[in-house]
């Protein structure tokens, strides 16, 4: 935990390439740049690489990497393109470090820098997942771009109006929550299927921002909003109703704000047993029923149809059926 | 990385050409090219994709497969082509003018990676000559590829 995240700029002393420079990043005390060069057994913080790529990089995939944490399953390539350092490319070799944002938090996770051919350096971070605020970590990109900038003067290649471009679009309430919408589904700026958005956009006037938010990073890709509509459809048919106990609904989540995801599940479920006075151990289904307001052998057989209802919305379903506490059952609504 | 225009591919094939960097090199004069002056930065060299001096003369082929196959950056500034030997390079344009094109390789952890085989292994097998087929089964083998 730390809220110490940099992106630095130094000049590079030694005569060579002109546009290179010193680069380094820093998170808490590490330097997630820090290598040993081959014929060296000295470790440098910096690569010396130039700045715009990387600048560049950060423009072209700034929503994405501020909105879109990985996929539930893996960190497939589409992924990585617009998240993973080594992305970057352009002739260098970048550290092996991925970047997501998950609201209000921004986390950054270093992975091992493993390979089977003979490199010039090798990356010798620790693999670690650390989270800063996500205002650090935008505070961290900006400064950066500032810096290059103020480093290449008139020959930025367009950056300047690339920057202003995301200003804007970061200004505005009305394109910034498309933007986001757009990242959460995994798409480019202007790479998702307008009507998908759009018909998102509509959504979130019924059942709430947030919910919606949650409802496209569960099912990525173009055919999302056909899966969520086929979901609901099935959720508004089942005649399974239960009511969730409203201690839920009070436990603050911020207070952990920079736990990685296991602590702050572990610390959300202690509280949760807590107010239910539920002790630590498997929760017998008598007891679950009892908790949920359901007859027990509902526990067993009315699972499948709603996997996929994430729990906001939910919450939002339960409100629009007017029913006060009560809500479709699905799978993920275990204690 | 967007499908490219006929016209697009058709205009890069007659103007795009190759002019070794130097910089991508850790011994630049067994390829013919001028010493790099000054102290090297931290560039990708070709000699870890173990490319050697006499495959030069295969660069111009091996950019008019990429072209070929639609391996085109979105700012057409950048093109990949795969080799005989399965390895994927990307060309980055030096002088826009003269459409000069300088490469290094891929490392095999880069993500463009995958891209740009799925790509090129679909026209490959689509369109491409044996040659081409045998490179993207070579690559998918290097890279380990599913």
């Amino acid at each position: 935990m730390t809220d110490r995240f940099q992106i630095l700029i130094e000049p590079r002393p030694a005569a060579g390439d002109p546009a290179t420079r010193r680069l380094a990043v820093r998170l808490g005390d590490a330097w997630l740049t820090q290598l040993i060069r081959r014929g060296s057994d000295r470790p440098d913080r910096c690569l010396e690489a130039p700045p715009l790529p990387l600048a560049f990089w950060f423009l072209d995939n700034w929503w994405r990497i501020r909105c879109e944490p990985p996929p539930q399953r893996d960190f497939p390539a589409q992924w990585r393109l617009a998240h993973h350092l080594l992305s970057v490319g352009a002739g260098y070799p970048w550290p092996n470090v991925s970047l997501w944002g998950e609201g209000s938090r921004f986390a950054v996770m270093v992975h091992a820098d493993t390979h089977n051919i003979q490199r010039s350096l090798r990356f010798v971070a620790e693999p670690a997942l650390e989270y800063v605020a996500s205002s650090t970590a935008e505070r961290a990109i900006d400064t950066f771009i500032d810096d290059v900038l103020q480093d290449a003067g008139s020959d930025c290649d367009g950056l300047d109006q690339e920057y202003r471009d995301l200003h804007a679009e970061r200004a505005d309430p009305l394109v910034s929550r498309w933007r986001r919408l757009e990242a959460l589904l995994g798409f480019d700026p202007d790479g998702a299927p307008e009507a998908v958005v759009a018909g998102y956009e509509t959504m979130s006037e019924r059942f709430g921002v947030e919910s919606i938010e949650e409802a496209a990073l569960a099912q990525q890709g173009g055919h999302s909003i056909n899966a969520l509509q086929a979901t609901l459809g099935a959720a508004e048919a089942s005649k399974v109703i239960l009511r969730t106990p409203s201690t839920i609904d009070h436990i603050e989540l911020n207070r952990h704000q920079l736990h990685p995801p296991w602590r702050l599940a572990a610390a959300t479920a202690a509280e949760l047993r807590q107010r239910l006075r539920v002790l630590p151990g498997p929760i017998r289904n008598p007891r679950l029923s009892e908790v949920l307001g359901i007859r027990i052998d509902r526990l067993a057989t009315q699972l499948a149809a709603l996997g996929a209802l994430r729990p906001s919305l939910a919450r939002r379903f339960r409100q629009r059926q007017q029913t006060c506490a009560e809500v479709p059952l699905g799978p993920w609504q275990t204690l | 990385m967007p499908i490219p225009p006929n016209d697009l591919i058709e205009r890069m094939l007659d103007t795009v050409h190759y002019e070794g960097s130097s910089k991508h090199k850790l011994h630049p004069h067994l390829f013919r090219l001028e010493p790099f002056n000054g102290d090297r930065d931290d560039a990708t060299l070709c000699d870890e994709a173990d490319f050697r001096p006499d495959q030069m003369a295969d660069i111009p082929t091996l950019l008019q497969r990429g072209i070929r196959a639609g391996l085109i950056g979105h700012t057409e500034r950048v093109l990949w082509t795969v080799a005989d030997d399965g390895w994927i390079f990307e060309a980055r344009e030096t002088n826009r003018e003269t459409a000069r094109f300088h490469g290094y390789p891929v490392l095999p952890e880069e993500s463009i990676g995958r891209l740009v085989f799925d790509r090129f292994a679909n026209w490959a097998n689509a369109r491409g000559a044996r040659a081409d087929r045998a490179a993207a089964d070579t690559c998918r083998l290097r890279h380990d590829f599913r």
